[in-house]
């Protein structure tokens, strides 16, 4: 069975620092704007609570004991400011000893007073409104009288809104601020790490120099230092793999030296008869070393090796010319017309790699054009495009086989006089190190080869000597 | 002419001696680089032959110490890399030539006569290549120890393409040089002077070479 789990997008550190941190903050604000109100509107409902008590002794005042009987001595015009309030609707009732109502509304029951609590005040509901009321229970010589008095509360309810009101806005400016200062101060405080990852991605390919340390936090040394190791390795083992094969090539090529020396030294010396057997042991000789030579080559700019090479501007054109006789004595020794046409080609690159690839080409069209043919090498550049070409007039590479030969150890005919099959290898490898594309054209005479290799346009125009 | 051999691989050394020893040099050799410092000071020689990979000093070291005591023998390097970061520190430290193993005697031979050749004109202010002689300080030229009539161009000419051996020498430049000390010359106008040169040294051992598209070069044949 094949669980069909997609991969969740890694979330960014900045967005599961802003998700912890909004939330719990949102709610704690959202907490001490409650409570803020809760302070705010205190003093005010305790004005009010106390004009409401003050309603209820002002009408306890107002109880007489007289001929036995307790009375309310209440004119309309004293009920009447009781009962006046510019809001709110005011009701009283005062009740004797056994439930007797002596004044006001009778559905107005008292509370019950508890000791100390005098008056009592408590929330309640009369005639389906809000009201808010106070029971002051006092001792007549007629006996308990409890006082009630009551108002709804929309004067209450009105300045709990204003308050509210004017604590909402700065509280939502407060919240507002504070996200924003979270937000800021997650992305200055992860600056370092952006400022980490630009520089890493920003990194030539095979620059293994040790990553900055500098404001790099403490929380990701461990990261940093993790990679660095990986780099380290990296590194040494890539110097490892350079120590290796330059020691091979010291030790493959100079016996082979020798050899070739004393081969050389022992045709001269033999008599006629024998120089045949001796002329082709030298010529294995040189194969064997030519081979070395091209392997060690390509072990050099393989990938693989993971190559610490510093590019820097290199002329094509000048490469060319200051090679040129070395090149020559090849096609003399094969009656071959090898020309230039060097015009200045600067890319970004490494010379010696470069080198190798323009000796492999030339070799190549060397052994494959036969006597008196004609190889033009030219350089420069075209359309922007900077390019070293090789054309020949040889027999040309037959269409079907041209995909083949960029392969190694792949020879177009396997007759022993043949290169190895790495040198067009070897071009393809430097080719590909320097991001240039080879193209195989069709030469001016109809037969024939043309490589050409194109390079990039360099990304830094600061390559101009 | 004396030559130090500075070499560890005896096979080479041996081979690379005998070689030499059959071109007309006298060799003597050394296969560390400690002897040859000492040797290099006491004895003159026209030229060292030194190999990179040497045990325990290296020879790019050697060359280094050399140029440091102020001994100016011309130096060329044998290395098995054929790798300019090896040739260019080389070359910087005072090297004078390079040859990547493995190499042909014949063309050993003829970079160690061009280096023998640059060194010796500056000091004894005379060229030679096959059966030409220049004579820097009369400005005479002979081949075959016959008096070679040259004209000014010709001269000049032949005393670059000989100094740059086994190099060549760009058309262009040589266009460019000539026309210093008179009226301009054309890369078209040096042909017709190399064309003469090439009829006039005739027979004496030498061929100047065109290499199409860039210059010329000077071989003894």
């Amino acid at each position: 069975m094949k669980s069909e789990q997609t991969p969740q997008p890694p979330g960014t550190l900045r967005r599961r620092l802003l998700v912890l941190l909004v939330f719990p903050m949102a709610s704690l604000l959202i907490l001490s704007l409650a409570f803020d109100y809760r302070i705010a509107f205190e003093p005010a409902a305790d004005a009010y609570d106390h004009a409401l008590a003050d309603d209820a002794f002002a009408l306890a005042g107002r109880i007489r004991y007289l001929d036995s009987r307790l009375q309310v001595d209440l004119p309309a015009a004293a009920e009447a400011f009781l009962r006046t309030d510019r809001s709110d609707q005011e009701f009283l009732s005062i009740y004797g000893p056994g439930e007797q109502l002596l004044a006001g509304e009778a559905d107005l029951r008292p509370d019950l007073v508890a000791r100390g609590k005098n008056p009592a005040l408590s929330d309640g509901e009369f005639r389906g409104q809000k009201i808010r009321k106070a029971t002051y229970r006092l001792e007549t010589a007629g006996g308990p009288v409890t006082v009630t008095v009551a108002e709804t509360t929309h004067k209450r309810e009105r300045a709990g809104s204003k308050i509210l009101a004017a604590m909402l806005l700065p509280n939502i400016l407060l919240i507002i601020g504070t996200l924003a200062l979270v937000y800021l101060g997650i992305r200055r405080g992860l600056a370092p790490l952006t400022e980490l990852s630009k520089e890493i991605s920003q990194r030539a390919p095979h620059d293994l120099s040790p990553l900055p340390q500098r404001d790099v936090p403490a929380e990701a040394q461990p990261l940093v230092r993790a990679m660095d190791g990986l780099i380290d390795d990296l590194r040494s083992a890539s110097a490892a793999q350079q120590a290796f094969l330059a020691n091979a090539a010291h030790q493959l090529k100079t016996p082979l030296a020798g050899l070739q020396a004393q081969l050389e030294l022992h045709l001269q010396e033999l008599p006629a008869t024998y120089t045949q057997r001796a002329q082709r042991l030298l010529e294995g000789t040189r194969r064997l070393g030519h081979l070395t030579h091209q392997l060690l080559a390509l072990a050099r700019s393989g990938p693989e090796a993971n190559l610490v090479q510093e590019k820097r501007p290199v002329d094509l054109g000048k490469l060319l010319e200051s090679n040129a006789s070395t090149w020559f004595d090849q096609a003399l020794a094969r009656h071959i017309d090898l020309g230039f046409d060097a015009q200045t080609a600067v890319i970004s690159g490494s010379e010696w790699m470069l080198r190798e690839m323009l000796a492999n080409l030339i070799d190549n069209a060397l052994r494959y054009t036969p006597e008196g043919g004609s190889i033009t090498v030219r350089s420069g550049v075209d359309h922007e495009q900077t390019y070293v070409e090789v054309e020949d007039n040889g027999p040309g590479i037959p269409p079907d086989l041209k995909h083949h030969i960029f392969e190694r150890f792949y020879r177009i005919n396997e007759t022993a006089s043949e290169g190895s099959g790495l040198g067009l290898a070897i071009v393809k490898e430097v080719a590909d190190r320097h991001q240039a594309s080879i193209e195989l054209a069709s030469p001016s005479s109809k037969t024939g080869t043309l490589i050409r290799i194109l390079f990039p346009p360099p990304k830094h125009s600061a390559i101009s000597q | 002419m004396r030559i130090l051999l500075v070499e560890d691989d005896t096979l080479l050394a041996d081979s690379i001696r005998e070689g030499l020893e059959n071109g007309g040099f006298a060799v003597d050799h050394l296969n560390a680089a400690e002897p040859a410092i000492s040797a290099l000071g006491l004895t003159h020689y026209d030229l060292a032959i030194v190999d990179i990979g040497l045990p325990g000093i290296s020879g790019l070291e050697l060359i280094r110490l050399l140029r440091q005591r102020n001994i100016q023998v011309p130096v060329l390097i044998l290395t098995a890399r054929d790798a300019l970061d090896d040739r260019i520190s080389g070359l910087d430290l005072g090297a004078d030539d390079y040859m990547v193993k493995p190499f042909q005697l014949p063309e050993l031979l003829a970079r160690l006569r061009a280096l023998i050749r640059r060194s010796r004109s500056s000091a004894s202010s005379e060229l030679s290549a096959g059966a030409v002689r220049l004579d820097l300080a009369r400005r005479v030229a002979t081949g075959n120890h016959k008096l070679l009539d040259l004209t000014g161009r010709e001269w000049e000419i032949l005393q670059q393409l000989m100094l740059a051996m086994p190099n060549v020498v760009n058309k262009q430049k040589m266009a460019e040089s000539l026309s210093e000390w008179e009226n301009e010359i054309t890369a078209n106008a040096v042909e017709i002077y190399i064309s003469r040169l090439r009829h006039k040294v005739q027979g004496c051992g030498i061929e100047i070479r065109t290499i199409r598209g860039i210059g010329y070069r000077l071989d003894e044949i």
